[in-house]
C-alpha cells in the first residue's frame, strides 16, 4: 500500500502498528560514523601497515558483534609478516601472509559476521568471499574466547567453490575503540595445508542485513505488531518488562528491521464475497498492495493481517508464498482464528490473545526466513544436520505442543528464537535465508546449481546406522536411491549407480578438504535400460569410507556427504547426509586402525573378499573379534563369502623385468563349514539385520546367492555362482536360512531387489 | 447427524489418499502433500450417517492403512500422520488446537 496507516485510526484501539525503536537511531549513528574509505589499503601494500591496537581489556561500552567487511583493491605479491600466532593451536614456525595466496585472484570482497556478544551470542564467526560477480565461498567457525578480545576455533562448515576456503582454523582479534566505526577484526586463517594469512575487516553494521517489513491490515482484522511482555502474568520471572515490537525481535536475531512507509490497510472486498482468504487471493493481494513486490530475492517481506483463512478458525496464520519460483515473500496472520480464543478459565483473556497474536505474527515471519517448525528441524533438507527441538521455547514452536501445554510454554518463553535458528539466520549462506531466494523448506548446500536440479528425479542418500553414527573402523555405508518423481514412466540406464561415470559423491569432512569418493571398480557397459514407473526407484549401496583415494572417513569426526548424477543432461542433486565417525572405544580398536586402514583392506572389503592376501585376511580376522562394532560383521562376511564357492585365483610368478612373468590359475575348494561358522559368528555379534546393514543392502542382494549356497550341499564353483546370479529372481529370500532377517528388512530388501542396479 | 473433522497432518508426500466411512468413500485424492509451514496436508469435514462405525484411511500406493473406530459417540476430530519411517499411519482423536 502507498498510504501509511495511522495507528490511531485502528478501530480496535489497542493495536499499534508502528513503534519507534532507539536501536534504529543507534544503527544510523554507527553507519553514519563510517566513512566510505577502504581500510584495507594498507593490506594491499599501498600504505605502511598499521599495527593493531592491542586491547588490554574487552571493549567496555558495547558489543563487538556485527558485520565487518574487507574489499581488496589491488593485489600485490604477498609479503610474509612473521607475527606471533594467537590461539590455542600453534602452527609452528609457519609464516603468516597478508594475502590468501590460494585464492588471490578469485575474489574481491569479503565480509564476516562476528557473533560473540550482544543479544544471544552464538560464538560463531562466519564469512563470505565474493568475486565481482558472485559469491565463491562461505564458511562458519565455532569459536571460544581465548583472551580479552581474542577468539579462536575450527571452521566447521563450508559452502561454495571447492578450495575457496582451504583453511580449517581461525584466530580473531578485535581492535579499536568503543565507537563502532573505529572497530576492526583481524582474522588469521590457518590449517588445511594452506599458507596461513591474516586479514583485517572493518566494522560496517551491527546487523547481518537491513530488512524491511510492510504490514498491511484488512479492514475487518486486528494487527498486532507489539506486545507488552509483562501484559500476562504467566511469564519467566527474569523477563524484562518492555513493549516489544516485531522489528526488535528480528533486530535481536541479527537483522536491521524497519517498517515500510507503504504499510497500511486493505479493503475487505479484496478477499471476495465470502470475506475469507485463499492462498492465491493473498498472493494476488501481495502483488497489488505490497509497494516493494518484485518477485525476486530481496531482504523485504509483506505481512498481511487478515481476519480468517478459507480453512476456517483452525488456521492461525500461514506463510502462504510457496507459489511460483520465488518463495517466502509474503506471510499472513488471521486475527480471528483460534489464536483469538483463550483457553477456558483464562484469567487474563485479552492479554492472552494479544500475546498469541504477536507470537503468531513472528512465527509466520520466521517461516519467511526459511525457519521450520521446532519439531520438524530434521525434516526436508536442512542446511546442516539438525535435531528436532520439540521442547524449544522458540517462536517456531507451537506453544500447545510442549509438555505441560501452552501455559508451561509461556512460563519459560523469552520472546526469542532458539540457538539453532539464530545460527541459521545469522550464519547460513545468505540465499538460504533471504526472502524470495531458496525455495521454502529447502536449504540445499550445493551452491546455486542445486536450484536447477532435474525435477524428474530424486536422489536420496541415507544410512542404516542409528543417528548416522558409525563406530571407529566401520567404513560408512551409504544407501542410494534414485526415484522417478516425474509422474510418468521414465527410461533409465540400469547400470550400477555408484559405478557410473556420471555419479559423483562428495565427502566433506569438518576438518578436511572435500574429497570425491573414487570407487575401486567400474563395471564396463551401461547395463540394460530400465523403465521406472512413477514413484519407482533404483538402488545401490556404497562403502563410502573406502575407495581409491584411501580411507576418506577413517578419522573420527563429522562428514557431510552429498551426491550428484547427470540424467537426461541435467544434474540431480541428492540430500546431504551428515555422518559421524566415532572415536575408538577400546585400545583394541585403536591398535587395529593401523592395520585396517590400508588400501588392500579397503579393496578386499569393497569386492567382498579374497582367498589371497594373507595379511589382509589376518587383519579382517582380528576385526571379527571386536565387540559392539559392526565392522566385526562386515569383516566376517568378507572372509566368509569367498569360502562359499570354489574360488579361482590368478597367480603371477616372476615379476622382475629380467624374468618372464608366468601366470597360472590356482583353485581353492569351497569351505562351506568355515563360511557358515563365520556367518553364524557375525549374526551372533548383533543380528541378521545388523549384518545386512553393515554390508549394505544391495551388496547383500548381489551376494545373496553365495550366502544362500552355505545352506546347500551342492556348492557352486565361481563360474556357476556368478553366471546364475540374478538378484531379481533370487532376492534375499534364498539367503534367509543362512542370515535370519526381520520381516521389516525382508520387505525393504524385496523392494530394493526390484530396483537393483547391475 | 454427527460431524467429524479429519486432519491429515504430517508425512504426506504426493500421496494418493482414500478415506472411507463404513462403505462410503468420503475422500479419494491424489497428490496429497503436507504443507510444512502449517504441518497440515488436508482438512476434511465429514458428515456421519447412522451405523457408520469406522473410519478407514488408506495410502494404497504405500500399502499403508489405519482404522479408527467411531462407536456410538464418534469423536469430533480424527488426526492422521504418516510416521517418520513411512511405515505406518498414526491416528489420534484429540482435538487439534490449531495450525500456524
Amino acid at each position: 500500500m502507498t498510504s501509511p496507516a495511522d495507528p490511531s485510526a485502528d478501530r480496535n484501539g489497542s493495536d499499534q502498528i508502528f513503534a519507534f525503536d532507539t536501536e534504529i537511531a543507534e544503527e544510523a549513528y554507527a553507519e553514519e560514523a563510517l566513512s566510505d574509505t577502504a581500510p584495507q589499503e594498507a593490506e594491499a601494500g599501498l600504505l605502511p601497515l598499521p599495527q593493531p591496537l592491542p586491547l588490554p581489556v574487552p571493549l567496555p561500552f558495547s558489543a563487538t558483534s556485527g558485520r565487518y567487511v574487507y574489499t581488496r583493491r589491488f593485489n600485490l605479491p604477498p609479503v610474509p609478516i612473521p607475527v606471533p600466532l594467537p590461539g590455542p593451536r600453534p602452527i609452528g614456525a609457519e609464516e603468516v601472509l597478508t594475502q590468501d595466496v590460494h585464492a588471490a585472484a578469485l575474489y574481491q570482497r569479503e565480509e564476516i559476521q562476528f557473533d560473540v556478544d550482544g543479544a544471544f551470542p552464538q560464538m560463531m564467526i562466519s564469512g563470505t568471499r565474493s568475486s565481482f560477480l558472485s559469491t565463491v565461498g562461505h564458511w562458519v567457525a565455532r569459536v571460544t574466547r581465548v583472551a580479552p578480545g581474542k577468539y579462536a576455533g575450527p571452521i566447521w562448515y563450508r559452502n561454495g567453490t571447492p578450495n575457496a576456503i582451504p583453511h580449517t582454523f581461525v584466530s580473531a582479534q578485535v581492535t579499536g575503540g568503543p565507537l563502532p566505526a573505529s572497530r576492526k577484526v583481524s582474522i588469521t586463517f590457518s590449517g588445511g595445508g594452506a599458507a596461513s594469512f591474516t586479514r583485517t575487516y572493518a566494522f560496517e553494521s551491527r546487523y547481518r542485513r537491513k530488512i524491511e517489513f510492510e504490514y498491511d491490515r484488512v479492514d475487518d482484522a486486528v494487527a498486532v505488531t507489539t506486545v507488552n511482555t509483562h501484559g500476562h502474568p504467566n511469564r519467566p520471572v527474569t523477563l524484562p518488562n518492555e513493549t516489544l515490537s516485531i522489528e526488535t525481535v528480528f533486530r535481536r536475531a541479527g537483522f536491521h528491521a524497519t517498517v515500510s512507509t507503504g504499510s497500511g490497510s486493505i479493503p475487505i472486498n479484496v478477499a471476495g464475497p465470502d470475506a475469507l482468504w485463499t492462498d492465491q487471493e493473498m498472493h494476488d493481494a501481495m502483488q497489488i498492495h505490497w509497494s516493494r513486490f518484485a518477485n525476486k530475492p530481496q531482504w523485504a517481506m509483506w505481512v498481511l493481517f487478515a481476519r480468517l483463512h478459507v480453512s476456517g478458525t483452525n488456521l492461525g496464520g500461514i506463510m502462504f508464498d510457496s507459489i511460483g519460483p520465488n518463495h517466502r515473500q509474503g506471510t499472513a496472520i488471521f486475527s480471528h482464528a483460534f489464536i483469538s480464543t483463550p483457553p477456558a478459565g483464562e484469567a487474563n483473556p485479552s492479554a492472552w490473545v494479544a500475546r498469541m497474536r504477536f507470537w503468531t505474527a513472528v512465527h509466520e515471519m520466521g517461516h519467511a526466513f526459511n525457519l521450520a517448525h521446532s519439531w520438524q528441524k530434521s525434516l526436508g533438507a536442512p542446511w546442516i544436520a539438525l535435531a528436532d527441538e520439540k521442547e524449544a521455547r522458540s517462536f517456531m514452536n507451537y506453544p500447545y505442543f510442549v509438555n505441560g501445554g501452552q501455559a508451561k510454554f509461556f512460563s519459560d518463553f523469552a520472546y526469542r528464537f532458539s540457538d539453532s535458528e539464530l545460527l541459521f539466520m545469522r550464519h547460513a549462506p545468505e540465499r538460504f535465508v533471504q526472502m524470495g531466494n531458496e525455495a521454502w523448506f529447502s536449504n540445499h548446500g550445493f551452491q546455486q546449481a542445486a536450484l536447477h536440479s532435474n525435477p524428474d528425479f530424486e536422489l536420496n542418500l541415507s544410512t542404516t546406522q542409528p543417528g548416522d553414527r558409525f563406530p571407529y573402523l566401520m567404513p560408512p555405508v551409504i544407501e542410494v536411491a534414485l526415484a522417478n518423481r516425474s509422474g510418468r514412466a521414465k527410461m533409465l540406464s540400469g547400470a550400477r549407480i555408484s559405478e557410473r561415470a556420471d555419479f559423483t559423491l562428495i565427502i566433506n569432512g569438518e576438518r578436511k578438504d572435500p574429497r570425491i569418493w573414487m570407487p575401486y571398480l567400474r563395471h564396463c557397459g551401461e547395463g540394460d535400460d530400465r523403465v521406472l514407473k512413477p514413484g519407482e526407484a533404483l538402488y545401490d549401496s556404497v562403502i563410502a569410507g573406502a575407495g581409491r583415494n584411501g580411507w576418506d572417513m577413517a578419522e573420527p569426526g563429522r562428514y557431510c556427504l552429498q551426491a550428484v548424477m547427470q540424467i537426461d543432461g541435467e544434474p540431480v542433486y541428492s540430500n546431504q547426509v551428515m555422518v559421524t565417525v566415532q572415536p575408538p572405544s577400546t585400545r583394541e580398536e585403536e591398535r587395529l586402525g593401523g592395520d585396517l586402514f590400508t588400501p588392500e583392506v579397503g579393496q578386499v572389503i569393497s569386492v567382498n573378499g579374497t582367498r589371497d592376501l594373507d595379511h589382509v585376511r589376518d587383519t579382517l580376522a582380528k576385526a571379527t573379534e571386536l565387540k559392539d562394532n559392526p565392522v566385526s560383521q562386515l569383516a566376517a562376511v568378507t572372509l566368509a563369502t569367498p569360502l562359499a564357492y570354489t574360488y579361482k585365483l590368478l597367480v603371477t610368478e616372476g615379476q622382475t623385468v629380467d624374468e618372464e612373468a608366468r601366470q597360472k590359475v590356482e583353485t581353492y575348494k569351497a569351505d562351506p563349514a568355515a563360511a557358515r561358522k563365520l556367518i553364524k559368528q557375525a549374526v551372533a555379534r548383533g543380528s541378521g539385520d545388523s549384518l545386512i546393514n553393515a554390508m549394505g543392502h544391495t551388496r547383500f542382494l548381489r551376494d545373496a546367492p553365495l550366502v544362500a549356497a552355505l545352506t546347500r550341499d551342492d556348492v557352486p564353483n565361481s563360474a556357476e555362482a556368478f553366471s546364475t546370479f540374478s538378484a531379481v529372481e533370487i532376492g534375499a529370500a534364498d539367503a534367509a536360512p543362512a542370515v535370519p532377517l526381520s520381516d521389516g528388512l525382508r520387505a525393504v530388501l524385496a523392494a530394493k531387489a526390484d530396483g537393483l542396479t547391475q | 447427524m454427527a460431524k467429524l473433522s479429519l486432519s491429515l497432518e504430517e508425512g504426506f508426500d504426493n500421496d494418493h489418499v482414500v478415506v472411507t466411512v463404513g462403505r462410503r468413500s468420503v475422500l479419494d485424492e491424489r497428490g496429497v502433500s503436507t504443507r510444512y509451514q502449517i504441518s497440515l496436508a488436508c482438512l476434511k469435514e465429514i458428515e456421519l450417517a447412522e451405523g457408520e462405525d469406522e473410519l478407514f484411511i488408506a495410502l494404497p500406493e504405500r500399502g499403508l492403512e489405519a482404522r479408527v473406530p467411531l462407536g456410538p459417540s464418534p469423536p469430533n476430530h480424527v488426526r492422521a500422520s504418516v510416521s517418520r519411517d513411512g511405515r505406518s499411519i498414526a491416528t489420534s482423536t484429540e482435538d487439534p488446537v490449531g495450525y500456524a
